[in-house]
């Protein structure tokens, strides 16, 4: 179904509804987040600990327990490259895992890093931009050098994104309009769109015409996976997107951000609705897509200078809740569902505060100081600490001068009782099925739009389980019993999705039976 | 025993996240080469030996092998599992499978942690003792199958598949019993005692 392309002046948006109660945070909601633990001081780079990219969410251990990637810097400038560190914390407690600190391995702490078992070793790789903002550079799951790309387009704020283009087993790595290998050799460059504007490219894949072949989507333009441009819209601008289905045949719209306006681009690139422009102007943020409302259609959120807005299906503006972002106007945002009541909460920091907003209609439920310059980031959502409960997972600098935070920073729910959620947060352009729960990227991704009750992007699952992996009888304690389970097993195929497939070679051997036994939850496996 | 037990988690931590070195691990039969006597039982250990042979020890967490021999000359009876990854029943899972003549398939995975392994082993572990009985005359190779995907599937600490410098093979010789040796003896003496006697002509 297409709808007509529809002009929205943008006076008429600031008649939409601005929630009083925004102008003062209120906390008469029973919504209570307490600090789980923060990362703010380090022995290592000590002074390296401004953080303003979203990190990556993603167990390199193996232990069961997610970590937490990411860049820092000691500079407190806001400019399109920064030089920083590349650091892993324990997501459990914030501890340190590891800090690269040789120079030559220096990485921009302004582009996120996206992870992902690009190899097939059963860890995984960690993607970063290098201090040339135009290179990027792979690490293994323990922080050791892998590989480095030859000079690329430029990448600066922008992130990469890990799909499996040719399904064939083996991850590609898309930047921008660029598609590099396994080994960081570029395959192809486009000439069409990259997904961005001058501070960098945020493109992503999705099967969006539904032909059984993923796409990259980068800004006004759709690649095939071997790099031809299958439609380019030239009457839009380049731009952040992200991708769902608003009218329900199957296949995914393209929502673009670029100068403040909003635009919804049917999946052969023809304009359904916009420009919709941002309330208070601003660039405009990378998009995020979820049902904020619970009326069964995805909206779209977008940050700009001064709003965070809310925009329905038809592009309407629905809601727009007052924010400061005049440094980048670019930031993200994401969704949750953290009570589990079917009224979604909306995650976002601009350059002063921290904010959860209500879904419904932008009502702050609670916001706390959280200082940033502001680039491309966005607070996410994740079981980062493997405790069964949703956490968020939010940055800070003291760059620009906006605030004195700095660092990682993990809130929780006061009373332990947000739902659970997955354990896995991976790149900028995270949307639920390009990745599975230990890192590796499915060979066909699963539109996530297909899937009930997903339909949205830059968001993580609401309400899933997602016990221990080897957790096979799922009573929350991988022992014995499981480890029997595999063993009894071993040497016959795996079926897809196979729990008991621990390495996902889709063969059952002892090599997932010893991965489960490290991760038995009491000694020697005991139940 | 409690610094002892903290260096051993500090060196496996040490092997998890650090390169693997090259250490001079190897895989075998002991005794290499066995002289059985037609019937007879026979067994041999399989056995990994030179874990500590690098700076940082390696251990034995679990194993999934495939050991080939001649039917047609011996018989796999059983396998017997050491305590080196644990106490059997409690500590380690072990199974084998003699369905497949000329074929033992035998697996060990230990519910141990890498520490306690660690603690448990030293430079030679035996993974396990194969019985056969010796069923005709001739020599039978014993040999440690390289299979997908991961070769001599031994895991090491971390999970990580242990790299062999050497794997050795072995044999049993099949030769005739002590009692059949001495009886054909004296049926030898016999017949040549008799041999002149029965050649003479006319006789």
């Amino acid at each position: 179904m297409r709808r007509p392309a529809t002009a929205h002046a943008a006076f008429l948006l600031f008649l939409a509804p601005v929630p009083a109660v925004m102008m003062a945070a209120t906390c008469d909601s029973p919504f209570a987040p307490v600090l789980e633990w923060s990362w703010t001081a380090s022995s290592t780079e000590p002074n390296s600990l401004n953080v303003m990219t979203v990190p990556s969410v993603v167990d390199l251990t193996g232990d069961g327990i997610p970590d937490v990637v990411f860049p820092s810097t000691a500079s407190t400038g806001g400019g399109l490259v920064e030089v920083g560190v590349l650091r892993a914390l324990n997501g459990a407690n914030g501890s340190e895992l590891f800090t690269v600190t040789d120079p030559a391995l220096a990485v921009s702490s302004t582009s996120s890093v996206a992870t992902g078992d690009i190899d097939g070793d059963g860890h995984p790789e960690i993607l970063a931009c290098d201090t040339t903002g135009a290179r990027l550079i792979a690490f293994e799951h323990d922080g050791a050098f892998k590989w480095r790309s030859t000079t690329l387009e430029a990448i600066n704020w922008g992130a990469p994104a890990i799909a499996d283009l040719d399904g064939d087993g083996v991850p590609e790595i898309v930047i921008g309009r660029q598609v590099l290998d396994d080994t960081g050799a570029i395959l192809w460059t486009g000439t069409g769109g990259r997904g961005g504007d001058s501070v960098g490219p945020l493109s992503h894949v999705a099967d969006i015409d539904d032909d059984g072949s993923p796409e990259v989507v980068a800004g006004n333009t759709v690649y095939s996976a071997a790099g031809a441009i299958e439609w380019q819209n030239p009457n839009v601008p380049d731009g952040r997107t992200a991708v769902a289905d608003f009218d329900a045949d199957g296949r995914a719209e393209v929502v673009l951000v670029q100068s403040g306006l909003v635009y919804l681009l049917d999946d052969d690139g023809t304009l359904i609705w916009g420009p919709s422009a941002i309330p208070g102007g601003g660039a405009g943020g990378p998009p995020t897509v979820a049902d904020y409302d619970g009326d069964g259609a995805p909206e779209i959120g977008v940050a700009g200078a001064s709003r965070y807005a809310v925009f329905e299906t038809d592009g309407t503006l629905k809601w727009q809740a007052i924010t400061q972002d005049s440094s980048s106007n670019r930031t993200g945002s994401s969704v949750f569902d953290f009570e589990g009541d079917g009224a979604a909460e909306v995650v976002y920091h601009d350059e002063l505060r921290l904010f959860i907003f209500r879904g419904t209609d932008g009502v702050v439920l609670w916001d706390t100081p959280s200082s940033s310059c502001t680039w491309y980031e966005y607070p996410l959502v994740a079981d980062v600490d493997g405790d069964d409960r949703a956490e968020i997972v939010t940055v800070a600098n003291n760059s620009c001068g906006f605030g004195t935070q700095r660092g990682v920073y993990v809130f929780g729910d006061s009373l332990d009782q947000w739902v659970p959620t997955r354990r896995i947060w991976n790149q900028h352009t995270y949307h639920i099925t390009n990745v599975a729960a230990d890192g590796t990227i499915p060979a066909i991704e699963q539109n996530n739009w297909d899937v009930p009750n997903f339909n949205n992007f830059r968001l993580n699952e609401y309400g899933v389980f997602e016990g221990p992996r080897c957790d096979l009888d799922v009573d929350r304690d991988v022992d014995v019993d499981d480890i029997e389970a595999i063993f009894a097993a071993r040497g016959t195929p795996a079926v897809p999705g196979d729990a008991r497939d621990y390495d996902g070679d889709g063969l059952i051997t002892v090599n997932d039976g010893r991965a489960c036994v490290l991760q038995c939850t009491q000694p020697k496996c005991a139940p | 025993m409690r610094k002892w037990s903290i260096l051993a988690v500090a060196l496996l931590t040490g092997l998890a996240i650090a390169p693997r070195p090259v250490a001079a691990i190897s895989i075998g039969f002991v005794p290499a080469v066995q002289t059985v006597g037609l019937g007879a039982n026979v067994s041999v250990d399989v056995v990994v030996s030179g874990l500590e042979a690098s700076e940082i020890a390696d251990i034995v967490a679990a194993f999934d092998l495939d050991v080939a021999y001649d039917p047609l000359v011996v018989a796999a009876t059983g396998v017997n599992f050491g305590a080196a990854l644990g106490v059997l029943g409690l500590e380690v899972l072990t199974n084998f499978d003699l369905a497949t003549p000329g074929l033992v398939d035998f697996a060990a995975l230990s519910l141990l942690s890498d520490a306690d392994l660690a603690a448990l082993q030293g430079d030679a572990v035996t993974l396990a003792t194969l019985q056969f009985s010796a069923l005709a005359l001739g020599t039978s190779p014993l040999a440690l199958i390289s299979a997908a995907p991961f070769g001599i599937d031994v895991k090491g600490a971390a999970n990580e598949i242990l790299s062999f410098e050497s794997v050795v093979g072995g044999a049993i010789h099949v030769v005739p019993e002590p009692s059949t040796v001495l009886l054909l003896t004296v049926g030898l003496v016999g017949l040549a005692r008799r041999s002149p006697a029965a050649a003479e002509p006319g006789r």
